[in-house]
């Protein structure tokens, strides 16, 4: 990954970072000022419930302290004190009580229990209401939830009980509203909120039992796991019901008991919040938070981009120069403004490269001094050998003819054929410089490089089998679909050639050499083993300079050769070796030449006038 | 002043000669003015062949038949057979074979004469099976299966009047009046929403055998509600209205006047005939053990009903003391507690219709339901007109209204089981109060009926109404009855003789 | 309805009729009544109706040695006409060698008369071993001889306490009223006035009601409640209160009234309820007012009467429960005057 790809990856993960962080936050931050809104909502709803209950408990006790103080009932009272008084008399009373005083339930006790009226359940009348004589103080007791017996159900009523006393004699009245919807409707509620009551009044969740502001609710289902909690312990529990998929169907349901008056479960009032208002504020959010993101992800692209690409311009310029400096133009210079520190980077760059290009030329000056050195040393070396013994000989021939003409023939006969043989041997020497010198740029065309290896192989395989001569086993391990590569074939025989000799000349005793060739993609490998005695690590590093060379014979240029022809083909040179176990050139070369072929023709041209200029400067 | 014996029974005397005016009239009858009826019933036929023996509908027919037809015979309040139609009658010694002479001389009101056939035709239909009625000189003569020395007090009550019908459906009669006009039941031109209740105008038959009645025309309003009906004799809307029972009271708080009759009607549970349990019979005795009769006479009808033991009420057979039953509600919920699985009123509620429509039933209903209660027995009442009341099939009770409708206890005891229990044994044809005494507590045992309460009719008469002297068994004898002067709800009538005899008006004299 | 369920008791000759009594309310039957010439063999039908009777009952299988004969009339009839029958039922079981006896530890056989609208019902009813025989027989009413007179077994005694030349509306006896003390609401010159009177009819305390601003009417109506010291008036739409204390505080509030249900009585002989009606329409005539049984279904021949010299106007009950308070005008005199009435046993 580029460092621009990394630097815009950066920026636009911290851009989308940043935007979902916000988004995020937002979003809890909101949720949580939702719910502790809805919360409180709800604590001031069940506040207003409990005001409005007692607020209706208390008119229900004016309401039956109103009825108590009546006449009729003070008259009912002294009639019923005498003995064998007609309780019957009163049978409807309670009903018109009920309707003058607005109340739904009103019943008349007498002081043993009995039931004198009823204005919801005359049917009753002449039964006792024990519960009603056992509380002693009723008149100070305030409202009170509790469950009314009617002739064919069951209701919920808000109660309140007072007595009238006339002498000894007491009168119970009894009086009461019905809880139901109306009661619900008279609450205020916010928008998204709703009231439910449950009238526990069967053993068994009873749906037709669970009414709204509007009358039975229609999916009443879903509550019964929440009415059946709060009736196997009666305390405030909220659960959540989702009517549907979409959460915004979701509502949250505050479950309050309802208890009577000895604590009996009659009814759970339930305040239920929409989450409707919460999830389609959260979805905005999301969507606005999407759309910002989509929006910052496009101007994060751009900016990433352009920052990145301000960034890293200057970074990839420095590693183009480098790239150029790599590829041997030392000259090359950047063009980066600014001080920042990329700028500071540039021009140290330059710096560098310019130093780098006046070292170059004096490394280069020095190199050549040091193997013009190296080549006047070798030539020195190679011209001294044959040259001493053509001293000799001259002697020779001088002492000789101090000697008889068949001995000066003999000696002469001896010393033309030395010097024969060392003027040959330095024709050779100065042949293999004058090769050298004059390597030609190489000529590319396609080469099948598995034939150029057999083809170096045939030309020396003779000698691997020659008799009084040490065995060297080959073998092969040459890839059948090498492609043809773009080479110079003389040059690579040659090169071919200078490696096979080499590793002859490693292995003195015989051995096995070794040749293979692979596939690497943009390149080709070649790789030369031989199974001689191995190089040191100084060797090594010393092996591809010319006239270097750890024969006693030899010109040390075979090497040399072999490298050139590797750079010019624009391919690489490596050695591997191991004392005492063998050595291996691997060579890669680029299937494809292209441009640089043209540029290597330059080189070579070049390298062909350097050449010549330094052979004109040796003589 | 003390009072000596002597002075005390004149003064007695004087008290009863004052009575007995007072009975009578209070002061000189005066011819004219309309009488304001109204009644509960919110139809009525005037047709004896449609009513059905014991309704409370046809207790409404009856009241109103009897302006304007007659029977053969009339009994009074001194147990006596009165001539009617009929001027003499006689039978033979076994009370099957007997002859009636007609009055002659007696006219329908279109002025066409009565003849004996008139009486054949309506008397056969209503007497039915076992009776044979033909005509006979100057008369009738009704021969019956079994003997039927009761045959008197069947034909003077009940549907036994004498009519001619018409071919347009329409029946004449010879009665004090005739049907002048009949208004059903519409919606109220003021609001819409109200019905206007049907109206019957009868106008006084000028040439009545039995004597012009006092007022020239009796207008009946049906169908309205029983508050209204006190209202309306309050304000002076009306001269006579039924009185519903739980409003007697009401009523005489305000200070009206208030008659009673006998006991007439007798409400009462019915076992369903399909109810087949397993063990009903120990349903239906715990169900008549849990039963508070009293208080439901004494509290919840604040004492204007009674509670009953019998079918026949006490003052119909004689002999309704002896069926004294008490409730046991231990007894009830042993039983109950044997029940077997399946018993209806044990896990399941045993529904009980209630068969009348009227606050006063429902309350009785509930009532039973509360009673049953306290037994463990499941009751669940079914109002008329819910639902739930229509489905026949689920019900296993009925709470009923019975309504006495003859002076005969062995013809009402055989309309009992005819009606009520369907497969039922007949009484044997007997007039004989031991017997029937038998029958009916065999008829009682088998707790197919239970009796609840006996209640009576009620009527308030306004102040400007005189001489009100309706029978115990609750003839209303309207005809007898006249109006105060200037009384501005009547209409101006026909002019007529003015009376001026201290005696009552009798049967047979002419104006 | 009476229960006939209810023992009457042995009947005492003492409450027989004077024979000349029985002739003149005969007369006055045939006179004010129309009734058919009274059966010449109603006595037979009476004997042969008890002999039917003797005959069924002595045919009652098990029944054996003394028999104490309990008679229970119907609830209607007076004493004097239970005393033909008990004589002759008596004569006819005797005669048929049913042991009849006073003794009350014998067992009971009791005999019940009930009428129906056209018959007299006779049942008989004994205990025979573990369950109890019935026989009925019954008679045409029509055929017996006509009953005694309807005298009542109890008389009505009354008694004037007050009188007043100014409209009563209402009267009410005060609580320890072993000193007699009444309390009273008078109309006078459109205005209320609430009086305390003593035993002697001497006013001890007069409280004026015009606080109550009750309108001017022609026909005043208030009913007056005491309650201790307290005393409540009851006024058309209004209710007021005070006290004999302070009777300046009056204290009012709107309501709609309740009037006052019908007077009751109880008989101090049997402690059954009676109910006082009266007619109360005409404001010129003298009323009669009617104590009749609760229940009666014929009130005319039950009722006790006691005409009042003028229209009665109201009607209140009394600490006694035999007794009532009746306020009516004396069309003579014109004055308003308050009647203590009071049940008591016997002619």
């Amino acid at each position: 990954m580029t460092f621009r790809s990394k630097v815009f990856l950066i920026f636009l993960i911290t851009v989308l970072a940043s935007v979902s962080l916000v988004a995020y936050g937002v979003t809890f931050y909101t949720q949580r000022a939702f719910e502790q809104m809805d919360t409180q909502r709800t604590h001031a709803l069940e506040v207003q419930f409990q005001k409005e209950f007692a607020q209706r408990g208390e008119t229900i006790v004016q309401q039956v302290e109103n009825i108590t103080n009546a006449d009729v009932t003070v008259r009912m009272v002294l009639d019923l004190a005498r003995p064998n008084a007609d309780a019957s008399l009163y049978l409807h009373d309670a009903n018109g009580a009920a309707q003058s005083h607005g109340l739904d339930f009103v019943e008349f006790v007498n002081s043993d229990g009995t039931l004198v009226s009823s204005a919801q359940y005359p049917a009753r009348v002449g039964y006792k209401n024990d519960w009603v004589t056992t509380t002693k103080n009723w008149d100070a007791t305030g409202a009170f939830l509790k469950r009314e017996e009617l002739p064919d159900t069951a209701a919920l009523s808000l109660t309140a009980v007072r007595t009238q006393t006339v002498g000894n004699k007491t009168i119970y009245i009894i009086g009461g509203r019905r809880l139901d919807q109306n009661f619900l409707a008279s609450l205020e509620l916010p928008e998204g909120m709703r009231a439910l009551l449950y009238k526990n009044l069967e053993p068994t969740f009873v749906a037709a039992a669970l009414t709204d502001a509007n009358g039975s609710v229609q999916q009443a289902e879903p509550f019964q796991s929440l009415i059946e909690q709060i009736q196997k312990q009666p305390q405030d529990v909220i659960k959540t019901i989702s009517w549907n998929h979409d959460s915004a169907s979701a509502e949250t349901f505050h479950a309050m008991p309802l208890k009577g008056r000895n604590g009996e479960l009659l009814g759970v009032l339930l305040l239920g919040s929409s989450a409707k208002e919460l999830v389609l504020l959260k979805r905005e959010i999301l969507k606005i938070a999407a759309v910002v993101s989509l929006a910052a992800l496009f101007i994060g692209l751009l900016l990433s981009w352009w920052v990145s690409r301000r960034i890293t311009r200057p970074v990839e310029e420095l590693a183009n120069g480098a790239r150029d400096v790599a590829s041997g133009r030392w000259d090359t210079r950047i063009d980066v403004k600014g001080s920042d520190e990329i700028g500071q980077l540039a021009n140290a760059f330059n710096e560098m490269t310019g130093t780098l290009a006046a070292q170059k030329e004096k490394l280069v000056q020095t190199e050549r001094v040091a193997a013009w050195r190296e080549l006047a040393r070798r030539l020195a070396h190679e011209l001294r050998n044959p040259l001493f013994p053509l001293q000799i000989t001259v002697e020779n021939l001088q002492r000789a003819r101090q000697l008889g003409p068949q001995q000066f023939q003999e000696v002469f006969t001896e010393a033309t054929a030395t010097l024969k043989a060392e003027f040959a041997n330095l024709n050779s020497i100065v042949t293999r410089f004058s090769d050298f010198s004059k390597m030609p740029a190489p000529e590319f065309s396609k080469v099948n490089v598995n034939e150029a290896l057999r083809d170096a192989i045939r030309l020396f395989e003779p000698q691997f089998t020659a008799v009084g001569k040490p065995h060297i086993g080959t073998e092969y391990f040459l890839s059948d679909s090498l492609p043809e590569i773009d080479a110079d074939s003389d040059l690579l025989h040659k090169a071919f050639q200078n490696l096979v000799l080499n590793a002859m000349d490693a292995m003195p005793a015989g051995g096995t050499l070794s040749l293979r060739s692979s596939d690497t993609g943009d390149n080709v490998r070649i790789e030369v083993s031989d199974t001689g005695k191995g190089l040191t690590p100084e060797e090594c590093s010393r092996l591809f300079t010319p006239y270097y060379t750890t024969k006693q014979l030899g010109t040390g240029l075979g090497l040399a050769i072999v490298q050139s022809v590797v750079s010019d083909h624009h391919g690489t040179i490596s050695v591997s070796s191991e004392e005492g176990h063998g050595t291996t050139f691997r060579i890669e070369l680029p299937k494809r030449q292209g441009g640089a072929a043209l540029k290597s023709k330059a080189d070579a041209k070049a390298a062909e006038k350097e050449s010549e200029r330094a052979a004109t400067a040796t003589d | 002043m003390r009072f000596t014996k002597s002075r005390w029974l004149a003064a007695t005397s004087a008290a009863v000669f004052a009575l007995a005016g007072f009975a009578a009239q209070a002061a000189t009858p005066r011819y004219g003015g309309t009488l304001h009826v109204k009644l509960r019933a919110s139809s009525v036929s005037l047709d004896p062949r449609e009513w059905m023996t014991g309704s409370l509908s046809s207790a409404a027919g009856e009241k109103l038949a009897s302006l304007v037809y007659d029977r053969l015979v009339t009994l009074d309040d001194h147990a006596k057979f009165q001539p009617g139609l009929a001027t003499e009658w006689s039978h033979d010694a076994t009370a099957r074979n007997w002859q009636f002479k007609l009055r002659s001389g007696v006219r329908f009101s279109d002025g066409s004469l009565l003849n004996p056939s008139d009486a054949v035709v309506s008397l056969q239909i209503a007497l039915g099976k076992g009776f044979e009625v033909v005509a006979i000189e100057n008369g009738v003569a009704i021969r019956a299966a079994h003997p039927a020395p009761d045959l008197l007090e069947q034909l003077a009550s009940g549907r036994n009047f004498v009519f001619r019908p018409l071919p347009d459906g329409t029946l004449l009669g010879t009665g004090p009046f005739f049907v002048a006009e009949s208004i059903v039941a519409a919606p109220s031109e003021v609001n819409p929403a109200a019905i206007k209740p049907a109206r019957i105008k009868f106008q006084a038959n000028e040439g009545a055998w039995s004597g012009r009645p006092f007022v020239d025309f009796v207008e009946v309003a049906l169908g309205e509600p029983p508050l209204r009906q006190l209202l309306d004799l309050q304000v002076g809307k009306a001269d006579i209205t039924e009185i519903a029972p739980d409003l007697v009271r009401k009523g005489r708080q305000e200070g009206l006047r208030i008659w009673n009759s006998a006991p007439r009607t007798l409400v009462a549970l019915r076992f369903d005939d399909a109810l087949d349990a397993p063990a009903s019979d120990q349903l239906r005795e715990a169900l008549w053990l849990a039963l508070d009769r009293d208080t439901m006479a004494n509290v919840l009808l604040q004492r204007e009903a009674q509670p009953a033991d019998s079918l026949l009420p006490q003052w119909l057979s004689g002999y309704a003391f002896l069926f004294e039953s008490a409730m046991n509600l231990q007894r009830a919920r042993e039983l109950r507690a044997a029940f077997p699985a399946g018993v209806p009123g044990a896990t399941q509620p045993l529904r009980l219709r209630v068969d009348a429509s009227g606050d006063l039933f429902k309350l009785m209903g509930e009532r039973v339901a509360v009673n049953a209660r306290q037994a463990n027995l499941l009751v669940q009442v079914a109002l008329p007109g819910s639902v739930s009341n229509s489905s026949a099939a689920a019900t296993g009770l009925h709470l009923f209204a019975w309504h006495y409708d003859s002076l005969s206890s062995r013809t009402e005891l055989e309309a009992f089981v005819k009606q009520l229990l369907e497969g039922g044994d007949l009484p044997a044809n007997t007039t004989d109060p031991e017997q029937l005494c038998a029958q009916e507590r065999r008829l009682l045992d088998e707790r197919r009926i239970l009796p609840l309460v006996l209640l009576p009719e009620y009527a308030g008469i306004r102040a400007n109404v005189h001489n009100w002297n309706a029978s115990p068994w609750g003839d209303w004898r309207l005809a007898d009855v006249w109006l105060d002067s200037e009384d501005p709800m009547t209409t101006k009538a026909p002019a007529g003789p003015q009376k001026n005899t201290s005696t009552a008006r009798s049967p047979g004299a002419r104006p | 309805m009476q229960s006939l369920g209810k023992t009457c008791g042995k009947v005492s000759s003492k409450n027989l009729l004077f024979p000349w009594a029985l002739i003149l309310i005969a007369v006055l039957a045939v006179i004010c009544c129309v009734s058919s010439p009274v059966a010449a063999d109603g006595d037979a039908a009476l004997r042969e109706t008890a002999q039917r009777l003797a005959e069924r009952v002595a045919a009652i299988p098990g029944l054996h040695g003394a028999l104490r004969l309990e008679w229970h009339p119907d609830a209607a009839w007076p004493g004097g006409e239970s005393e033909p029958w008990i004589r002759v039922i008596r004569d006819e079981f005797e005669r048929r060698a049913l042991n009849l006896t006073g003794d009350a530890s014998a067992p009971a056989l009791d005999v019940f008369a009930a009428e129906t609208p056209t018959h007299l019902v006779l049942t008989a009813r004994i205990r025979v071993s573990d369950h109890d025989e019935i026989r009925i027989v019954s008679i045409p009413r029509a055929s017996l001889p006509p009953g005694a007179s309807p005298a009542a077994p109890i008389r009505l005694e009354r008694q004037m306490i007050y009188e007043s030349p100014d409209l009563i509306l209402d009267a009410a006896s005060l609580e320890n009223n072993g000193e007699g003390s009444l309390v009273l609401l008078l109309y006078k010159n459109f205005e209320l006035v609430a009086l305390r009177v003593d035993a002697k009819g001497v006013v001890k305390q007069s409280v004026s009601l015009n606080a109550a601003n009750l309108k001017p009417s022609r026909d005043p109506r208030a009913e007056i409640l005491p309650r201790g010291n307290m005393v409540l008036v009851e006024l058309p739409g209004k209710a007021c209160e005070f006290s004999w204390e302070s009777p300046v505080v009056l204290k009012c509030r709107a309501e709609k009234p309740a009037w006052r249900a019908e007077t009751q009585l109880t008989s101090p002989c049997d402690g059954s309820d009676w109910k006082l009606f009266s007619s109360s329409s005409e404001p010129n005539a003298k009323d009669v007012l009617q104590v009749v049984p609760d229940g009666a279904l014929r009130e005319s021949s039950a009722a006790v009467l006691s005409e009042f010299p003028g229209p009665i106007l109201n009607t209140n009950g009394e600490q006694d429960p035999s007794s009532a308070l009746v306020i009516a005008q004396n069309l003579r005199t014109g004055n308003y005057e308050v009647y203590k009435i009071t049940l008591a046993c016997g002619n």
